[in-house]
């Protein structure tokens, strides 16, 4: 009986393997597919070159950004300024209607 | 001359790994391959129980062997591959090995065996794992 159920056990046991096999297989044809090969698995092993590289990968992620923000608030800047010259543009032609209807009211008046 | 205070990686550090490792795994293939020398394995096995005996041992000794290649060759991937396997057959082995003997020193040196080859899967999968995260922040 012992026999038996440690044979049935092994044979379990077999089977697990082979589906985590499997799957380990399946993992790793993904990632030879996105460019994860030998080469990549090297460098991430011993931890201060994988370290490295995420920190320069986060410095030039970094520097983009910045760039990036300069760049938005220079357009910011220049729309606030043709916003404010569109302003003062209303505010000048509103006068400038004013005046205008002033002086049609006085000739309207003497005529 | 490094002006480092301590040495982070000892002269030789990265073959000295793989070799004994691959030593390791050689050792395991050829302990494998010694349990099919009992009397009449291979000529004639008595029962389906016996040739599943040997079968399993066969199997353990090339997967090993394939490990030890694979270790060789910095292969890591197809190591990844192979333990699960190996980590199974090891398994089973012991399982075998218990139900019909007890708790003999074999069955010790096959645990001993197995908790070594699944320390060095985890490591391989942590690595895999980290290996993507690097890949994900190069790429932003």
């Amino acid at each position: 009986m012992e026999q038996w159920l440690a044979t049935a056990g092994s044979i379990m046991a077999l089977v697990v393997a082979a589906v985590t096999a499997y799957s380990q297989w399946a993992k790793v044809r993904v990632d030879r597919r996105h460019g994860i090969g030998e080469h990549e698995m090297s460098m991430s092993r011993f931890g201060l070159e994988s370290l490295q590289a995420s920190l320069a990968a986060k410095d030039a992620l970094i520097s983009q950004y910045r760039e990036r923000i300069d760049e938005l608030d220079e357009e910011l800047d220049a729309i606030r300024a043709e916003r404010n010259h569109l302003l003062e543009e209303v505010e000048r032609l509103k006068d400038l209607v004013l005046s205008m209807q002033k002086r049609l009211d006085d000739l309207e008046r003497k005529a | 001359m490094r002006n480092d205070a301590y040495i982070t990686e000892p002269p030789l550090a990265k073959f000295i790994d793989r070799g004994g490792r691959a030593l390791a795994y050689l050792a395991l293939s050829s302990f494998s391959f010694l349990q099919t020398h009992r009397p009449g394995s291979f000529i004639s096995p008595h029962s389906l129980w016996d040739r599943y005996t040997v079968a399993l041992a066969i199997a353990g000794s090339a997967i090993a062997l394939v490990a030890a290649v694979a270790c060789v060759f910095k292969r890591s991937q197809i190591e990844l591959i192979t333990l699960p396997l190996l980590i199974g057959v090891l398994a089973a082995d012991a399982l075998l090995a218990g139900g019909a003997l007890g708790l003999r020193p074999h069955v010790f040196l096959v645990l001993a065996s197995m908790l070594f080859v699944t320390a060095r899967y985890n490591v391989l999968r942590l690595t895999q794992a980290r290996a993507r995260l690097v890949k994900t922040i190069k790429e932003g």
